[in-house]
């Protein structure tokens, strides 16, 4: 346990490295969050209830998702894939850790500088540019918040981490994996809440692991279940954390196989 | 061809600093400083000469070649490349020199060679004709043809840089600037890419000007060695020069004829006998630098102790079964040169 | 020795052929790139309309209203970025040093990073862009365009690319001076579209006077939108009280100050550049 640990620790250090890189990338969530939520306060200009969701509601899920992107890292993340490309990755497997443990350490460590630094800062520019809905029942909301976090990032690092394997076998993985994260900004509600789609639709978007990614969690900091719908709906996000780990340790499994076998 | 007199470039470094937020922490006063990079360089370099820049690392080699293919300007200085300013006339000088950064290419990475190749001819608008000739030199010169027509990604190494030496002579430059052309090839193609450049230069007197670490290059090449240290060029001449000058370091090889006795001198003082007989030899003005059973290797600086004297020395001390001498050879000349730079 | 002189449109020409042979020696890869800009596009555009599905106006604007705004913006921006990306690039390059092969060759410093990224996948935004102007077109409630509406929206396209273009330009000139500045750029380029993706009246008194005078967004397509719309725009907002006609036509005007003021900072960029070796 000790080495994914420092892992992490280590991944922690080397977001610290492009500390302006992620000074600008705060000025640049946020100017977006603004950019956003304008649109979203006309629309409540007209109605006071869109799905049930209200005016606040809609400006902090604008935020909350704004924020939690950084965390689950839904842009350009493709240091496995990088890896893969130039060989290193041989280098990775021979190391006797486990595959998806050691990418997924550091992919904590990341997502955990992500929090201090971006998730945090956004949400306090959220608060004093439109002002926030903060959770009313904090005891209740904050630790289960803690939790849909923990299993969105797992979910996101597990579809992420699918997406970058594609490298092994497609020399043009980049464009179709591009297009996956991007169908995911899409589907997993950082667009648009997914209670603005119509029923239908909606009802199939909330069933699929994507909606583990932003939704859920935001629909928890909202406090939009609770009792045993929140119980429901961390357990069904728990459920595609496993889900989605476990295709992702299988698919590192077939893919290294591969490399063991060919030698990449 | 090449006038330099007096060139001077320092750079602001803004210290790094690291951590959450280094940005904003960066804005506050304090945190620049003054790198000299060149602090005065001046020579000169005739039509027809290949000269050689050595030195370590940051020496200033890189900065200095940088401004006189005019991509810097310098802070203080003159220099003249073919009577032209180079940060004054850049294009004009881009047009008679051709550069070579070894480090990257300026080929066109997802194009087949020779279409990299046809545009840098179109850049320099160089006429269909000569293009034609060139192009056929370098084909020959470079043994281009076997991947004029591969992507330029699926170039080794090796091709690579002899495509990128290909695009810096379409235009019949009069002066080449290399920035390390041998730097990660192999001993064939570093022999192929010199003979290229001697021939090149034996036949149509280009001049070239190259820095390089692989003193091979310069053995093979270069006439003239400039050494450039700390912003200065410390050596202008022969590479022979260098090391008559710098090189006074030598080593005498001893073999002892009796294996018990280094570690006590056995006349200075009679009366006192060491236990211990595996200790380092003891001649005033030479350091025993390695020992292997009975041989030993006495370093010594032939500008405080001549070799002859340090041989009856030894020769008074210790009884001898044989000897050898050992100059320095280049590398070890520039290799304690550089390493002195970081004491 | 005069090597013949070089015409620089003809050189432009070939090195975008060149670029787009080299893109296409890869089919798939290019062909799925264009999709994917333009699905990437698309589901931003869709999102909209969810929104749409439940508000039937946003701050007085339908959705057929905000969709011509829309579909000119990422119009005006393809053009830009298929042009412009050499600049929006630049910053890796001067880190690695490959920016200095730039200054060795016996061209203008701007026209070879003008010239290094011609990006015809860049269509896949184009044609989204223009999916949202034919949506916009389908209103039922709209007024019949004539001639003279598709040449507005025709000038108003181009226009609002060369503003986008000089944007691109003085990222290019701020990647010169800051190093990890990239970041910061995006802000003003992908930003400044989907800032100009709305009806600019939402926005704050700041920001909507940034979006004129300082980076002239509202000259992309807000004062031409308003004028094809026929929508006398809010009252009091519009500069020295002119109607929306005037401000679409004077348009080209401040797309040309825009870009001439690009180039003087990206000229003195270069020159600090040279002086400083970053």
């Amino acid at each position: 346990m000790r080495v994914y640990a420092e892992l992490a620790r280590r991944a922690w250090q080397r977001q610290r490295a492009y500390g302006n890189a992620n000074l600008a990338g705060l000025f640049t969530n946020s100017f977006f969050g603004y950019i956003r939520v304008v649109p979203l306060m006309a629309a409540f200009a007209s109605r006071p209830d869109i799905s049930g969701y209200d005016r606040d509601v809609a400006i902090t899920w604008n935020w909350l998702a704004q924020s939690l992107i950084t965390i689950v890292a839904l842009w350009g993340w493709w240091d496995v894939a990088l890896t893969i490309r130039s060989g290193e990755v041989a280098i990775d497997l021979a190391r006797p850790i486990h595959y998806l443990g050691y990418w997924l350490a550091r992919d904590v460590g990341r997502a955990a500088y992500s929090t201090v630094y971006r998730f945090i800062p956004i949400l306090a520019v959220g608060q004093l540019v439109s002002g926030l809905r903060w959770p009313e029942a904090p005891w209740l909301t904050w630790p289960a918040f803690m939790c849909s976090l923990i299993l969105a990032l797992f979910t996101s690092f597990a579809w992420r981490f699918l997406l970058n394997l594609g490298a092994f076998w497609l020399t043009d993985y980049r464009a179709i994996a591009s297009l996956g994260l991007v169908a995911t900004t899409f589907l997993s509600g950082f667009l648009v809440p997914l209670a603005f789609f119509p029923p239908a639709i909606r009802s199939i978007l909330e069933a699929l692991p994507f909606a583990a990614i932003i939704q859920t969690p935001a629909t928890v900091f909202l406090e939009r279940a609770d009792g045993m719908d929140l119980a429901l709906l961390l357990a069904q996000q728990l459920g595609w954390a496993v889900v989605m780990l476990g295709i992702a340790h299988w698919g590192a499994q077939v893919a290294t196989r591969r490399v063991t076998v060919q030698g990449g | 061809m090449i006038a330099v007199e007096e060139l001077r470039k320092a750079f602001r470094v803004t210290t790094r600093r690291t951590g959450g937020f280094s940005a904003i922490r960066a804005l506050l006063p304090g945190a620049t400083s003054y790198v000299e990079a060149v602090r005065n360089v001046s020579f000169t370099i005739n039509g027809g000469e290949m000269v050689a820049v050595l030195g370590p690392n940051g020496a200033g080699k890189s900065t200095t070649i940088k401004m006189l293919t005019g991509i810097l300007v310098p802070d203080a200085g003159t220099a003249t490349i073919l009577g032209l300013v180079p940060w004054q006339s850049r294009r004009a000088v881009a047009k008679r020199i051709g550069v070579v950064f070894g480090q990257r290419t300026q080929l066109w990475w997802d194009l087949p060679l020779s279409d990299s190749l046809d545009l840098v001819r179109h850049m320099y608008g160089v006429p269909t004709q000569r293009f034609a000739e060139n192009l056929a030199t370098c084909r020959e010169l470079l043994e281009l043809d076997p991947f004029l027509d591969r992507p330029v990604r699926q170039l080794s190494l090796g091709q690579r840089m002899r495509g990128d030496l290909a695009a810096a002579l379409i235009h019949d430059p009069e002066i080449l600037f290399l920035d390390e052309p041998t730097i990660g090839l192999d001993l064939v193609v570093k022999a192929r890419i010199r003979d290229a450049l001697r021939h090149l230069n034996e036949t149509r007197g280009v001049t070239v000007l190259l820095t390089t670490h692989d003193l091979a290059d310069v053995a093979r090449l270069c006439q003239r060695v400039l050494l450039i240290d700390h912003g200065r060029v410390v050596h202008d001449g022969g590479l022979e020069a260098l090391r008559t000058r710098f090189g006074s370091g030598c080593t005498l090889v001893v073999d002892l004829a009796d294996p018990s006795t280094p570690g006590q001198a056995p006349s200075a003082k009679g009366d006192e006998t060491d236990q211990r007989n595996d200790g380092p030899m003891v001649v005033p003005g030479a350091i025993e630098i390695r020992a292997e059973g009975n041989r030993h290797w006495l370093a010594f600086d032939r500008r405080e102790v001549s070799a002859s004297d340090l041989i009856a020395a030894v020769a008074s001390r210790y009884p001898l079964s044989d000897l050898t001498l050992e100059e320095p050879d280049i590398e070890t000349v520039i290799a304690s040169l550089y390493a002195s730079r970081t004491e | 020795m005069t090597p013949s002189s070089v015409f620089l449109p003809a050189l432009y020409v070939r090195l975008a052929v060149a670029r787009v042979r080299g893109q296409m020696r890869y089919r798939v890869g290019f062909l799925l790139m264009i999709l994917g800009v333009f699905v990437a596009n698309a589901f931003e555009f869709v999102a909209l309309l969810v929104l749409f599905g439940q508000v039937k106006v946003l701050g007085g604007w339908s959705a057929h209203e905000v969709a011509l705004l829309w579909g000119m913006s990422q119009m005006s921006f393809a053009i830009a970025e298929a042009f412009g990306r050499g600049f929006e690039g630049l910053a890796p390059q001067v880190r690695s040093g490959e920016f200095d092969q730039v200054l060795v060759r016996p061209l203008p410093v701007f026209f070879q990073v003008f010239a290094s990224a011609f990006e015809a996948h860049r269509i896949g935004r184009f044609l989204q862009g223009a999916t949202a102007v034919w949506y916009a077109r389908s209103d039922p409630a709209s007024i019949p365009w004539q001639a003279s509406h598709w040449t507005t929206l025709i000038f108003a396209v181009t226009t609002g690319a060369v503003i986008f273009f000089a944007t691109f330009v003085l990222g290019g000139a701020w990647a010169l001076r800051v190093v990890d500045g990239q970041e910061l750029m995006n802000t003003f380029t992908y930003g400044g579209t989907t800032l100009a993706s709305y009806p600019l009246e939402l926005f704050s008194d700041p920001i909507r006077r940034a979006a004129t005078w300082i980076l002239p967004l509202a000259f992309v397509n807000y004062f031409p939108a308003l004028a094809l719309l026929g929508r006398v725009g809010p009252p009091g907002m519009l500069p020295f009280g002119l109607t929306p006609i005037i401000l679409a036509m004077s348009a080209p005007v401040v797309a040309m100050t825009y870009l001439g003021v690009a180039v003087v900072v990206w000229d003195r960029s270069v020159m600090r550049y040279q002086g400083t070796g970053t």
